[in-house]
């Protein structure tokens, strides 16, 4: 059995956790849906580690790896959150972004995708690759946030529940905006420049990489326009997020280009 | 003046940016599923008739490179310019606080731009396929001669790395030397030379009936009445680890689907092997474009411009 096998049953055991706070309310729940919550995401790292050992070079190199990184970066970010809010913490946001990370894990435990480690074609042997696929991922877990707490922004009735979901969206966009600039598009770019002698080529990953910034680009201006903000802008957060995931996983099955090993 | 300042504040304003990124937004996802640059006749056979008489119109089949891409992305930086200007401008005249972090950005955006139409004017590129010893010329005197091209394997027998050794001349004149890889490209005189490709070479020596001696390369025919024998590969054969001809027979023109593997000694039609080698040469992507540190300068201003606004505005709270 792998870590990240293990890890699975643990986060599964950290949702059933938080369903059963959800329905009876009982402080001892969360506490043990944080400690499964934290060790799912150090198995999810040791995993990583130890991939990373074996192939001798960072393990962000095919689609197991990446949804591998892109859970435990989720995790952590979920925990790091509901340290940082206390007894202010969303228990639905937590839920539903744990929610991500265990479907991400599922599907990376899933039989359709290859687990075997093979070391990194001459193509993907590049530390800008490594940053452009980081950054970017851990730009996307801070999207993910953003995708649950617009969603429960739409479903709530209460302004001041509103008011927490709103700010909440606005913060982890703006924190996971710049990451994913710098990961999805500038270093994606330089890894392209040293790579294929370009920058930019037009490639589908690339320009869906580019339409998902253009939205969440959208969704930071429309904060200055009043009549925009909002409803409008929950949306488009939610619309984002949606496109993040066609880029990762959409791109791949439906798209052809440079990004085919992704 | 006051038509002026009418149509600079519309080129500077949020609306025409919002709509501008919802227009390049719907159109560029339009045309990431349309297939680009294939020929006309492409789209008229896959497409309803006027789905393609659509895309056409629109230039759909080379969207980024369009009117229709080009013109809206054309006025998205005048609008970022034109904003840029006022909120300096603004917050100079009237003093405000220092907030330059959303100018920086725009400002790398705006070099960005810049660098993207002096890199479509400016640029070369081209692909050159050179063999151990042989060399290309370039611009301004410079050439470079291939030394040496090495594959190396992983134990599984995928590529590991290629690796072209290079000899870089100037008039003649032995100027560096590089060692370049996929990943690792070489620089020199405004020159990047990048490990683009490869491409397995096939030279087989036949003798034919009258004891002639042919050189085959790939695709090279060995005709016999109305059937000829194309040599497709050579292979190792792997009990005695000696390399064999690979043919493929076609009579009247038409493949029959056989092949013949064919060691050295001995025959295929009237044709004695008498050598069979491959080789690779490497692939060299060579690039001249000027823009490129331009393109760099401006990723760090929106680097520095993105944290200064974020930070600033997660650290301080600001977030509204």
């Amino acid at each position: 059995m792998t870590f990240s096998t293990i890890a699975f049953f643990i986060l599964l055991g950290s949702m059933i956790a938080q369903i059963v706070n959800l329905l009876i309310e009982r402080k001892i729940f969360i506490f043990i849906s944080m400690v499964f919550m934290a060790l799912s995401a150090i198995l999810l790292l040791i995993d990583f580690v130890t991939r990373s050992i074996t192939m001798n070079f960072v393990s962000l190199t095919n689609l197991y790896e990446s949804l591998i990184f892109y859970s435990a970066v989720t995790l952590i970010i979920v925990f790091v959150y509901t340290l940082l809010a206390g007894k202010k913490a969303l228990q639905p946001i937590i839920f539903g972004t744990t929610m991500i990370a265990f479907a991400l894990l599922s599907l990376a435990s899933s039989p359709i995708v290859p687990k075997e480690i093979n070391p990194p074609i001459p193509a993907l042997q590049s530390y800008w690759l490594v940053l452009h696929v980081s950054f970017a991922f851990i730009g996307e877990a801070f999207f993910a946030l953003s995708f649950v707490t617009s969603i429960f922004y739409l479903l709530a009735r209460d302004e001041v529940k509103k008011k927490e979901f709103e700010k909440l969206t606005i913060k982890s966009i703006s924190i996971g905006y710049p990451i994913f600039t710098a990961g999805a598009i500038l270093f994606g770019a330089i890894w392209a420049y040293y790579a294929w002698g370009r920058f930019w080529g037009w490639d589908p990953k690339e320009t869906w990489a580019l339409i998902t910034w253009f939205t969440y680009t959208l969704f930071l201006h429309l904060r200055l326009i009043k009549k925009a903000q909002g409803k409008v802008a929950m949306i488009i957060s939610i619309i984002g997020f949606l496109f993040t995931l066609f880029t990762f996983f959409g791109v791949n099955y439906l798209l052809s280009g440079l990004h085919s090993y992704t | 003046m006051n038509m002026i300042i009418k149509i600079f504040e519309f080129f500077r304003s949020m609306k025409l940016a919002i709509v501008l990124i919802v227009y390049m937004v719907i159109s560029s996802i339009i045309a990431t599923f349309i297939p680009q640059g294939l020929d006309l006749s492409y789209y008229l056979a896959n497409y309803h008739h006027l789905v393609a008489s659509l895309i056409l119109l629109f230039q759909f089949n080379q969207f980024f490179y369009s009117p229709s891409f080009l013109i809206p992305a054309g006025l998205f930086f005048v609008n970022i310019c034109c904003c840029s200007f006022y909120r300096v401008y603004y917050r100079y005249k009237n003093k405000l606080k220092k907030k330059f972090g959303p100018d920086l950005v725009h400002i790398g955006i705006i070099l960005l731009l810049i660098g993207g139409l002096y890199s479509s004017f400016s640029r070369e590129e081209s692909l050159a396929f050179l063999d151990k010893g042989e060399s290309y010329n370039l611009k301004r005197g410079y050439q470079i001669v291939l030394k040496d091209f090495s594959i190396e394997n992983y134990e599984d027998g995928r590529v590991k790395k290629w690796i072209s050794q290079l000899d870089i001349q100037r008039y003649g004149e032995f100027y560096k030397e590089s060692r370049i890889l996929v990943n690792q490209p070489a620089s020199f005189g405004g020159y990047n030379i990048y490990q683009m490709s490869y491409r397995k070479t096939l030279n087989v020596l036949v003798i034919d009936s009258q004891g002639k001696e042919l050189l085959l390369n790939e695709g090279g025919v060995l005709p016999l009445d109305d059937t000829i024998f194309m040599l497709s590969d050579i292979v190792i054969d792997e009990p005695t680890g000696l390399n064999h001809a690979v043919f493929d027979e076609f009579v009247n023109r038409k493949s029959t689907g056989r092949r013949f593997k064919v060691n050295i000694g001995e025959s295929v039609a009237n044709y004695h092997i008498k050598s069979a080698d491959s080789d690779f040469v490497s692939g060299l992507g060579i690039v001249e474009d000027r823009s490129s540190p331009l393109i760099l300068i401006a990723m760090i201003f929106v680097i520095i411009g993105l944290v200064l606004i974020y930070s600033r505005e997660i650290i301080k709270g600001e977030v509204k």
